[in-house]
């Protein structure tokens, strides 16, 4: 502990000295958005890390409401759903697992430190300027230690308000659909003063969730409804957004979320479901830039967070009757990062976090841990017209403590990255991308503490990360105006995989560190643009990943039925999306396909653990009004528009056709 | 420019592809056993929670497959399935699929997640019933486990009951509440015998044995064990075994296990014993144990009896196993088979093993988590459609036993075994239970009777044989008994209606004796030979054997009794060139005559005649009375008397 200790300590102190100057926010007021899209494509070719986003506009194109409807279009993303609104969408990016993509809001991490994987279900995309997912850490240097400890990063960005003469900005929407979904939402911006600017935002969402759906199951094949697969949640948000002279910045969020929903079944032979979770989850964050003429910048972020969980089942034959378990999670989070630029095309930084996190659980006996996290970063980077090169060495140090039992040992670590990208012929847009990322997850508390599953002596599963890609990018005159391709070849291995093991019997799973993954792929992106005349433009995209995700676990382990170079499971080989969007002056139309291949449900790559491919479309359409100085959008989608059912988890099957439709009031 | 790039592209996608091929090593199955001694073996495999992957297999012995089909319902190219129930059923089993267990000519299967119980024809794996068992909230009850007491079946559920299920009707008649999360049961003495785990309550494990009397079917009795009890058995005579778990140790990662011996007199814990025992079952008095984890010491052989360990280590070639799951004897052969959860997830295995502790071959499981082995008899031939034993039929079985009264014999007393403080009535409930196995009843020297009713009449077929009755014969073992039907012309239930004789082959054999009695008298000791005396001045002894228990049927309180019938010439040969005894068959129409799946064992109601000789006409019977026809005892050590052995009666197809 004394050596990042006394990092944080010089960084405390080298603070206050450092000069000032205010860098330019990103502040689009009034420009077009197609060339916001454009120069955010083109920013995300120059990163020597693959990144993908996706603006406003584009979410818009896709009739996405959730953030895993955003994500699923992304290359080398496989969502994992298990069904409807209220089902648990997770994201594994290029076949690390879940708990290796972090969360990023408005540039402070979200966790849980007892599961490791946040539902990507729970972000609406109201209100959200642009999400990114970068295979590693995002491009900028002035960033938070903790940005630079996930293998990839998911960012998701709020709108900042703009006021074209007018103290206050408001947005109602109310949307409408399939299997009682109804989900209305009000937002509105001020002004307080000349600096800072407010805005408090909510929406409710509920849904029946009763979707019908084919249990397969031969000739006793039956029609049923998703029975307890409903949810209500409620989502309130505020942000203050200062710009102060002398460079300085601030923006701060107070977040609540609160549901409750259904967990529904599909067992044959008995539809009994009664299964309810609530969630809710209040936090706390700021985050205070400061620019110190062309050379400094400092940022501090600070976050509290608390989350609760409730799970109950009501039918359980345990003495009570029921099972009604509540967790209850907090973190306390402070993040320091001073950067500094001594020539024009070198900047260096230095961030410090350190992080408090807690649970407690009314399960039997739990061991209540605090966990103690300390993360140093030192990165650099060159940047030149040619040529940019980061490279950073993170240091992890963390301790536990428990209140009961034995606490897992601390660990200490060192995670290395580089990454670079050339442009080696003039004036073509093409560039060659190459890294390497050697980052690690901690268990998470389950891992180490949940009843008999829970094994303290984990080690920290390795994730190394290796990419080789090219991507160009042309601006032609003509109908085409822009287009842009990428391709990468990359590999991935995972070591001390984490995975949940029967050993006693089938009632006692254990964490093991057993797992090595060996991915190796390819993930190809293009898109392409057209302005026609009479203000009509379109895009077209895609993405495409080809993926062979092997268990390489030794086969010692398992001498019987060895699941060496089996591919993992819920892993197609083959999987891709690809969206259009055409804007006219009457009406802009949006179609989406999100397409995998065959997978398995089985560690043991066997006929009967097949699951198929699916392919699912989704339309959209929507115009806007301006009826003085009200805007007045009006959408409507239909979603998987073939209908079928397909699972993308075993039993948990996807809802068919839907319909929604809504309206949105901007003054 | 353009070639650079094109050949960036090409090394880029190069690099990822390199060594694409799939470099699985496929498991072949293991190895392809055949027998001519049993026809096959059902393997349930109860697959993972929620995963509804419940499969049922069906390994058979004769062509040495494991049984498949092509299932539309999968996806991919190869659709070739193991899963028999589905294959024969059209469906799934459900979600873990907990028990399997033979009755009669049933099988039956409890579905835990499911909640359901699968009640199908034990010769075509065809589902005859399935019984939901839902509570009142609608919430499944979880079967876990059924065991079986002459008309009904139990199921205990981990929601604290016990239901009962009629047989015939398969209907839920009763539910009897025991302890916290029943885990196991079984029939000893009379009683049924629920091991309340607890296991839900992982703080606080029930520690008891629920005692349910089964005319009253309500639980009369809890006796403590220890913590989270689990496996529980009994052996033909009564000797009770239960395994408690204890509580789990977080620290060693380690059950505490230990056996109890329950006295099914008192029902009260006889001895504790500290092994560390999971899951056994018992055989011939044997119960064969293990333990989890792989060790070459995992299975353990223990003297029912006397609760001794007989053999510490049973396995004797150094076969290990990685998760043993269920350990099950072959009734036709003695072997002991081994399943093997292998990690959990993947599918399992099932290893045979001699008596001698050598493995004799594995082969795989073709599901997750196999749990029960039902061996199936050559009287079952699942799948060969018509020219099978007259399984077809689930509507028909033994459901009364009348009379059992057998003549002296070395299986008297053991099939079925007779416990201290039997009577009639229980010795009859015990036939049942057999009968309704397919397990052996013995009736013993001349004249052993034992008198049956069914669950629907035999109907007389033109020209046709009706029905067969199962026994043990092979060739050179025959051991005859004459077969009588009756039909309950005034309709009381009961076998009190004239009883006719089927004309068998030596009916007109002059050597054939008419209204010939046998008495029977007790002997001294439990180990001297049963005098014999007949009603033409002979007399004779039954000799002892090597089994060690009287002779005499121990619930008769008289002191002598006789038996009279029709006795057929002596069919036990000197073979001088082969230097043993052939008992040779008859060329029909006697029990135990002919082997069960030859037309020998069928019989024809068209042969009745009444007690004059002459033919009568009868379109069905409704009871069947079956005895000793030979009384002849063969000089030999182990052979003893001929005595006939009955396992069944099923209708022709």
């Amino acid at each position: 502990m004394n050596r990042p200790a006394a990092l944080l300590l010089a960084s405390c102190l080298a603070l206050p000295a450092l000069p000032s100057e205010v860098a330019d926010s990103v502040r689009t007021v009034g420009i077009d958005a197609v060339t916001v899209t454009a120069d955010r494509r083109a920013k995300d070719l120059r990163a020597a890390v693959p990144t993908q986003a996706l603006d406003a506009a584009e979410m818009r194109s896709l009739g996405a409401l959730q953030l895993s409807d955003a994500v699923k279009m992304m290359g080398g993303a496989i969502i994992k759903d298990y069904g409807g609104i209220g089902g648990l969408k997770t994201v594994s990016v290029r076949s690390l697992g879940a708990a290796h993509t972090g969360v990023v809001l408005d540039g402070v991490p979200v966790t849980d430190a007892q599961t490791g994987q946040i539902d990507l279900g729970r972000f609406a995309l109201d209100g959200v300027e642009n999400i990114t997912l970068s295979g590693g850490q995002e491009d900028g240097i002035l960033m938070s230690a903790r940005q630079y400890a996930s293998a990839s990063t998911l960012a998701i960005k709020t709108a900042r308000p703009t006021f074209t003469g007018k103290a206050v900005n408001i947005a109602a929407s109310v949307k409408g659909g399939s299997f009682g979904f109804v989900n209305p939402s009000l937002r509105l911006d001020g002004h307080l003063g000349e600096r800072l600017a407010l805005s408090v935002s909510g929406d409710y969402t509920h849904v029946r969730g009763d979707y019908p759906y084919r249990q397969d199951n031969g000739n006793a094949t039956v029609e049923r409804r998703r029975e307890n697969s409903d949810i209500d949640s409620w989502h309130v948000e505020t942000n203050l957004f200062g710009s102060f002279d002398g460079g300085r910045e601030l923006t701060a969020k107070a977040y609540y979320y609160a549901s409750e929903r259904g967990l529904p079944t599909n067992i044959l032979y008995n539809e009994f479901a009664g299964q309810r979770l609530w969630d809710r989850n209040f936090f706390l964050q700021g985050k205070y830039t400061r620019r110190y003429g062309h050379r400094w910048a400092l940022s501090a972020t600070g976050k509290w967070n608390r989350s609760y969980n409730r799970y109950y089942d009501p039918v359980v034959y345990n003495a009570k009757g029921y099972d009604d378990e509540r967790y209850r999670q907090d973190e306390g989070y402070v993040s320091a990062a001073v950067s500094y630029r001594p020539l024009e095309c070198l900047s260096l930084s230095l961030a410090t976090d350190g992080i408090v996190n807690a649970m407690n659980a009314t399960l039997h006996e739990f061991a209540v841990p605090v966990r103690y996290t300390l993360l140093n970063v030192l990165a650099a980077r060159y940047v030149h017209e040619r040529l940019t090169v980061s490279a950073s060495v993170l240091s992890t140090a963390t301790h536990e403590t428990v209140h009961r039992g034995v606490a897992a040992p601390g660990r200490h670590r060192l995670s290395p990255a580089v990454s670079l990208s050339a442009k080696p012929f003039g004036g073509e847009d093409f560039r060659i991308r190459l890294m390497y990322k050697d980052v690690f997850r901690l268990p998470t508390f389950n891992d180490l503490y949940y009843g008999t599953v829970g094994t303290r002596t984990l080690l920290p599963e390795k994730a190394m990360q290796l990419d080789g890609g090219i991507t160009w990018m042309k601006l032609p005159r003509g109908w085409v105006s822009r287009w842009s391709v990428t391709a990468d070849a990359f590999y991935n291995r995972v070591t001390d995989k984490i995975v949940a093991v029967p050993t006693k019997n089938l009632f006692i799973w254990s964490m093991m560190n057993i797992g090595r993954v060996d991915v190796k792929g390819v993930e190809t992106t293009a898109e392409i643009q057209f302005d026609f005349p009479g203000r009509v433009a379109a895009t077209v995209s895609g993405s495409y990943t080809w993926q062979r995700a092997l268990d390489k676990t030794s086969s010692t382990e398992m001498p019987y039925k060895a699941t060496f170079n089996h591919q993992i499971p819920y892993t197609p080989r083959h999987s891709g999306s690809v969206r259009a969007a055409i804007t006219m002056p009457w009406v802009n139309l949006g179609w989406t396909m999100v397409a995998s291949g065959e997978r398995y449900c089985n560690q043991y790559n066997s006929p009967e653990y097949r699951l198929d491919g699916y392919c699912e479309h989704n339309l959209t359409a929507w115009r806007e009004f301006t009826v003085r100085a009200v805007r007045l959008k009006v959408q409507a989608e239909v979603l998987n528009v073939g209908g079928g059912n397909y699972e993308v988890v075993k039993n948990y099957p996807m809802p068919g056709r839907q319909l929604r439709a809504g309206v949105v009031v901007n003054y | 420019m353009n070639k650079t790039l094109a050949s960036a592209i090409i090394a880029a996608c190069a690099l990822a592809s390199v060594s694409c091929d799939d470099e699985i090593r496929w498991e072949t199955g293991g190895d392809t056993p055949v027998s001519s001694e049993f026809a096959g073996m059902y393997i349930l495999c109860e697959g993972l929670y929620n995963m509804n992957n419940s499969l049922l297999a069906y390994y058979d012995f004769t062509s040495g497959t494991m049984l498949s089909f092509q299932d539309p319902g999968m996806g991919g190219a190869d659709k070739t399935s193991h899963d028999f129930f589905k294959m024969v059923n059209g469906r799934r089993l459900g979600d873990t699929a907990n028990d399997l267990q033979r009755y009669g000519s049933k099988l039956w299967c409890v579905v835990n997640v499911s909640s359901q119980v699968e009640v199908m024809d034990l010769h075509s794996g065809r589902s005859l019933a399935q019984i939901g068992l839902f509570g009142d909230d609608g919430a499944g009850r979880q079967p876990r486990n059924i065991a079986f007491s002459g008309s009904k079946a139990y199921v205990c559920n981990f929601d604290g009951t016990v239901a009962m299920i009629d047989t015939a009707s398969l209907a839920v008649e009763r539910l009897a509440t025991v302890g916290r999360n029943p885990d196991g049961l079984c029939v000893a003495a009379g009683k049924l015998y629920v091991s309340n785990s607890g296991g839900l309550d992982e703080a606080n494990p029930d520690n008891t044995v629920s005692v349910i009397d089964l005319t009253t079917f309500t639980e009369t009795r809890r006796i403590t064990v220890g913590y989270n009890p689990g496996a529980i058995g009994a052996d033909e005579a009564g000797n009770l075994y239960v395994v408690s778990r204890g509580r789990y140790d977080y620290a060693s990662g380690e059950y505490d296990c230990r056996l109890h011996r329950i006295d099914t007199g008192t029902d009260t814990v006889a001895a504790t014993l500290d092994v560390p025992v999971m899951n056994f079952c018992i055989a011939g008095g044997r119960a064969y144990m293990y333990s989890y984890g792989s060790g070459r010491e995992a299975i353990k052989v223990m003297d029912t009896a006397t609760g001794e360990i007989i053999d510490e280590s049973f396995v004797k070639d150094g076969t290990t196993f990685t998760n043993a799951y269920e350990i099950a004897v072959n009734p036709y052969t003695g072997d002991v088979y081994v399943a093997d959860a292998q990690n959990y997830t993947v599918n399992g295995t099932v290893t045979c093993f001699g008596q001698d502790g050598r493995r004799k071959f594995t082969i795989d499981a073709c599901g997750i988590n196999p749990n029960s082995i039902v061996f199936v008899g050559d009287e079952v031939q699942p799948g060969s459609g018509g020219g099978g034993t007259g399984g077809g039929d689930e509507g028909f079985f033994i459901d009364r036993v009348f009379d059992y009264t057998p003549g002296a014999g070395q299986f008297v007393n053991q099939l079925p075994p007779y416990t201290p403080g039997d009577d009639a009535a229980a010795m009859r409930a015990k036939c049942l239970d057999r009968l309704s196995r397919g397990q052996l009843v013995s009736l013993g020297g001349f004249g052993g009777t034992i008198t049956v009713g069914m669950s629907r009449p035999i109907e007389n077929k033109e020209g046709a044989r009706d029905f067969r009755v199962l026994g043990n014969a092979i060739d050179g073992s025959a051991e005859p008994g004459i077969v009588m039907v009756s039909r309950d012309d005034n309709g009381n239930g009961l076998p009190d209606d004239e009883w006719y004789e089927l004309r068998g082959s030596e009916y007109d054999n002059p050597a054939t004796l008419r209204r010939y009695s046998v008495t029977y008298h007790r002997p001294a000791a439990d180990t001297d030979p049963v005098r014999w005396t007949d009603d033409m001045g002979g007399e004779g002894y039954i000799e002892r054997t090597i089994h060690p228990q009287s002779f005499y049927p121990g619930w008769l309180t008289a002191d002598s009794y006789t038996l009279t019938g029709s006795r057929l010439p002596d069919n036990g040969i000197w073979d001088e060139a082969a230097g043993v005894w052939d008992m040779t068959a008859y060329a029909y129409g006697y029990a135990d005559n002919l082997p069960n799946s030859g037309e020998g064992s069928c019989m024809d109601i068209d042969w009745a005649v009444d007690a004059d000789g002459e033919a009568v006409r009868l379109d069905a019977v409704d009871f069947v009375r079956i005895y000793t026809a030979v009384n002849q005892q063969i000089p030999s050590g182990l052979l003893g008397e001929l005595s006939t052995e009955v396992a069944g009666i099923v209708p022709v197809d």
